[in-house]
């Protein structure tokens, strides 16, 4: 039944893995509390347009042709309907996400990785009442809060999780990085170049620069430019990447990057 | 081979794959020829293996999320559920819900034992001694009661509301009905959650309330007007208090005695059984309240009631007990 996954123990991550038939190992990022609250916020602000909405809708348009007494029974049956239809609605139609979920990029997908169904939407949706005993969704907090793919008490019962969805990120271009001097590879030991994560590292800090105090972009740099330096051949230069671990690091993204950044991925991940 | 030359090599094979993938992902009817089913499934392995081997040679972290995406989105429209067929849901209702109450008959029986015994309990506590209603329910909800049923006023206030044809009030209490009651069914079902004791309670409270009602309006005096106006309905909006009781106690049962499975499959499975049970339950309080505002409400002799009643508790009996029996229509 429960896909059995290779997840090691990280008992902070907000990650969950599963691995497929093909032997490959997936990666999902659990969507956490603050989002899904947001996403549940949403979606109610909506539920109460609509709930008035229909309020004036059949009292002002449908009572004057109907009489009151069918306006208002079809009042309570929508008002029904999308109390405890809407969740389940949006989130079979729309494969797992509702307008609220879709603001937050959020979806709800089985843990087997594929999309859910009518009876788990429904199951996840009424099972709401479970999980907002006793009051504002404690026992829900607390089922998320101690399983390991945060699911609330509606998820495990429907075999669910929320994901968070990547928005297409277009990172692109790192601009900027020409104003430093490259290092020709000459200068480092013989045949070094640094892990492809390492320079995604870098270009990481290099793209929060401004955010940071110089002070502290120098604290974090070191972390990196302390081994990076250390493979370097002339004493000047090991000396410069202490001083200005910084400015080190980005002159060496700037020498093996230059030019090269026309990835084929960089920009179309989807 | 070099990440560049890789890029270069693989890239129009996983380009190929997203736009099959779309069109498989899209709600449309004509998905994927039978051909393009068996490219797809070729391309997604050699997907699979092109992010095994980004991730083995470590060429960063934006292509293997982009490969990442592309897979998985690829396993869930080649693993993903069945397309919903549309006969499924008037199947749903004319077999597989009777079926599946009859296959949970024990739970069944609990939860009716557990709403009828309090209920018959209080309705006749309650007969003996009125007073002792008002430590069940607030007196403005006795007064209500009490007023809904006395007198003939009814019938005139309906004329009096029927100016326009549809003008009455029947349709807002149906309405009502069902968004009242449904509600608590769900909530019944739900509440099961919590080792079948949110259930419980609700079926607990629930019959002692409706037997309290009963007792007290009986005890006034109206009681052939009460009892001709709740015998249709009742058959229906009873059954489907015991039916969402029922779904409740699936639930509770699946955490408590899981059996060989793990209490999250055991869940997971059971919970699979009690949601359709509680959909059923849905629907009979749907229809009970159709009879409600649109039958009960009708100002008839009271036999013509009682004979209507039994018809209806007799299509209910054989609706649960023998519906759904044989083979699945096509």
């Amino acid at each position: 039944m429960q896909p059995r996954d290779d997840r090691s123990f990280e008992p902070l991550s907000n990650r969950t893995y599963l691995k497929t038939p093909e032997n490959v190992r997936l990666a999902f990022r659990l969507a956490g509390p603050g989002t899904r609250l947001g996403a549940y916020l949403a979606d109610f602000v909506l539920r109460v347009v609509i709930f008035y909405a229909m309020a004036i809708a059949a009292s002002m348009l449908l009572a004057p042709l109907t009489g009151t007494g069918l306006s208002t029974g079809l009042f309570y049956v929508l008002a029904f309907v999308l109390e405890w239809g809407y969740g389940c609605f949006f989130e079979t139609w729309w494969n797992g996400q509702t307008p609220g979920k879709r603001l937050f990029g959020l979806r709800v997908i089985k843990t087997e990785g594929y999309s859910i169904g009518f009876y788990d939407a429904m199951l996840r949706n009424l099972l709401r009442a479970a999980d907002f005993f006793p009051l504002l969704y404690a026992a829900g907090f607390i089922a998320a809060a101690s399983t390991s793919r945060m699911q609330r008490i509606g998820d495990m019962v429907a075999g669910t999780m929320v994901i968070r969805e990547r928005r297409p990120e277009l990172k692109g271009e790192i601009t900027g990085l020409a104003n430093y001097e490259p290092f020709s590879m000459n200068e480092f030991e013989h045949n070094y170049r640094p892990a492809e994560k390492t320079l995604e590292a870098i270009e990481a800090l290099f793209r929060r620069k401004l955010s940071l105090t110089p002070a502290r972009l120098d604290e974090i740099a070191m972390i990196l430019a302390e081994p990076i330096g250390r493979r370097l051949t002339s004493f000047d230069q090991i000396k410069f990447a202490r001083e200005q671990p910084a400015e080190f690091l980005f002159r060496v993204l700037r020498s093996l990057r230059a030019g090269r950044e026309a990835d084929v991925t960089g920009s179309s991940a989807t | 081979m070099n990440k560049q030359s890789f890029l270069r090599d693989r890239r129009p094979a996983w380009e190929r794959f997203e736009s099959l993938l779309t069109r498989a992902e899209a709600p449309s009817k004509p998905k994927l020829a039978p051909d393009e089913v068996s490219e797809f499934s070729e391309l997604f392995r050699a997907l699979c293996y092109d992010l095994a081997q980004v991730r083995s040679r470590d060429w960063g972290s934006a292509i293997e999320r982009y490969l990442n995406d592309l897979v998985v989105r690829g396993h869930g429209a080649f693993y993903g559920g069945k397309p919903m067929k549309r006969g499924r849901v008037t199947v749903f209702f004319t077999h597989v819900f009777p079926r599946l109450v009859r296959q949970n008959q024990a739970f069944f029986w609990v939860a009716a034992a557990l709403f009828v015994v309090p209920m018959a309990a209080s309705w006749a506590i309650v007969a003996s001694d009125p007073s002792l209603a008002h430590r069940v329910l607030p007196g403005s909800v006795l007064y209500t009661m009490e007023s809904m049923y006395e007198g003939d006023s009814t019938e005139s206030t309906q004329d009096a509301d029927a100016d326009s044809g549809f003008g009455r009030q029947d349709a807002a209490m149906a309405g009502f009905y069902v968004k009242h009651n449904t509600s608590i069914a769900f909530q019944c079902f739900a509440l099961g959650f919590f080792l079948g004791i949110g259930t419980i309670y609700v079926l607990l409270s629930n019959g002692i309330q409706v037997g309290t009602v009963a007792g007290y309006v009986i005890a006034q005096g109206h009681g052939e007007r009460f009892l001709s106006f709740v015998v249709c309905h009742s058959s229906f909006e009873l059954t489907a208090i015991v039916v969402s009781g029922t779904a409740g106690l699936v639930l509770g049962h699946a955490i408590l005695a899981p059996g060989n499975l793990s209490r999250m499959d055991s869940l997971r499975e059971r919970g699979r059984v009690a949601v359709q049970l509680a959909l059923g339950a849905a629907w009979m309080l749907f229809v009970a309240a159709m009879i409600e505002g649109f039958w009960s409400a009708q100002p008839l002799p009271p036999m013509v009631k009682y004979f209507a009643a039994s018809v209806f508790w007799l299509a209910l009996i054989a609706y649960l007990g023998f519906a759904g029996r044989g083979e699945d229509p096509r």
